[in-house]
């Protein structure tokens, strides 16, 4: 008898902890879900102060021409271009958003529309992004991220 | 009996300290970082000899592979293009890893010697690769690369 109250206990705790990890990955889902989400909308309102605020300090940033930006070097592009005429400057816009859970470690995939000028000729192109999450002293940071243009 | 089950549930709790403890060093930058960069090297070793059996090891199930045209593919789509694709000369040129506790952030460059219509050419592109310490060893789960544009 106590050995099957023992075995029930263990099966329920295990179902618990499952069911307690399935309900973590969906809150890290949503969370991440919305933090791609105020990126983009940082990145639209020229807010760099909010961007500063998700990007760990030691990432290291792939932009879609194959250069690395440290953390420093993104922003101060990041408002350099700000600085510029609006025409000047560059446009991205979410297409699609894929949220994948690996513990502490929140992956996102999508497809973003970028369009700009560059050398004096506009281009616009899609491209397939891929951010690293980590769950950090009590918020979620980017630890990597890397751009590439869709070329088919 | 309960001399029994109290050494039973002492040599579970040491072995259990024993774990954590062998987890938190395999998790120290010191430890897992070269631990990363050889995994890497040997990423690159059986991709040149084709060896299928080998980079499945290397890769967790759920691996994200976003390859240099920017085509997304899974695990098995991108042993599936591995198998199906010449053995290409991968050289390094650099690379650096940072380690986030049970997460590694691998960046660097690399060089390709491909054929193309029969001609031999010439790649160079930045990759990001992301390792996580799972079931006591570290398994690449998201792999991106993106041409260097000169």
């Amino acid at each position: 008898m106590k050995q099957t109250c023992l075995l029930a206990l263990l099966i329920f705790s295990i179902a618990g902890c499952a069911q307690a990890q399935t309900g973590n990955d969906g809150a890290a889902r949503l969370k991440i879900t919305a933090l791609e989400e105020s990126w983009y909308q940082a990145f639209k309102a020229k807010d760099t102060k909010a961007v500063d605020s998700i990007l760990d300090e030691r990432v290291l940033l792939v932009n879609d021409d194959g250069s690395v930006q440290t953390k420093g070097e993104f922003l101060a592009a990041m408002k350099y271009m700000f600085s510029q005429p609006v025409a000047q400057q560059q446009h991205v816009r979410p297409e699609s958003l894929e949220i994948k859970v690996f513990g502490t470690t929140v992956v996102a995939i999508g497809v973003m529309l970028v369009e700009g000028v560059e050398h004096g000729k506009t281009y616009r192109r899609r491209e397939r992004f891929l951010d690293t999450w980590k769950y950090k002293d009590g918020s979620w940071l980017i630890i990597g991220t890397e751009a590439t243009p869709i070329l088919h | 009996m309960k001399l029994y089950l109290l050494t039973r549930i002492g040599v579970l709790f040491l072995a259990g300290t024993a774990t954590a403890i062998l987890g938190a060093q395999e998790k120290d930058q010191n430890i897992a970082g070269p631990k990363i960069l050889a995994l890497e090297r040997a990423w690159n070793l059986a991709e040149s000899a084709g060896d299928l059996k080998a980079l499945d090891a290397l890769f967790d199930n759920e691996l994200i592979y976003v390859d240099v045209d920017g085509s997304l593919m899974n695990k098995t789509q991108f042993l599936a293009h591995m198998k199906s694709t010449h053995p290409q000369q991968v050289i390094t040129e650099l690379m650096t890893v940072q380690v986030f506790d049970d997460t590694a952030i691998v960046n660097g460059s690399y060089r390709s010697n491909e054929l193309k219509n029969g001609k031999p050419i010439v790649r160079r592109g930045r990759f990001t690769d992301t390792w996580v310490y799972k079931n006591f060893t570290w398994v690449c789960i998201t792999a991106q690369a993106t041409p260097i544009l000169e």
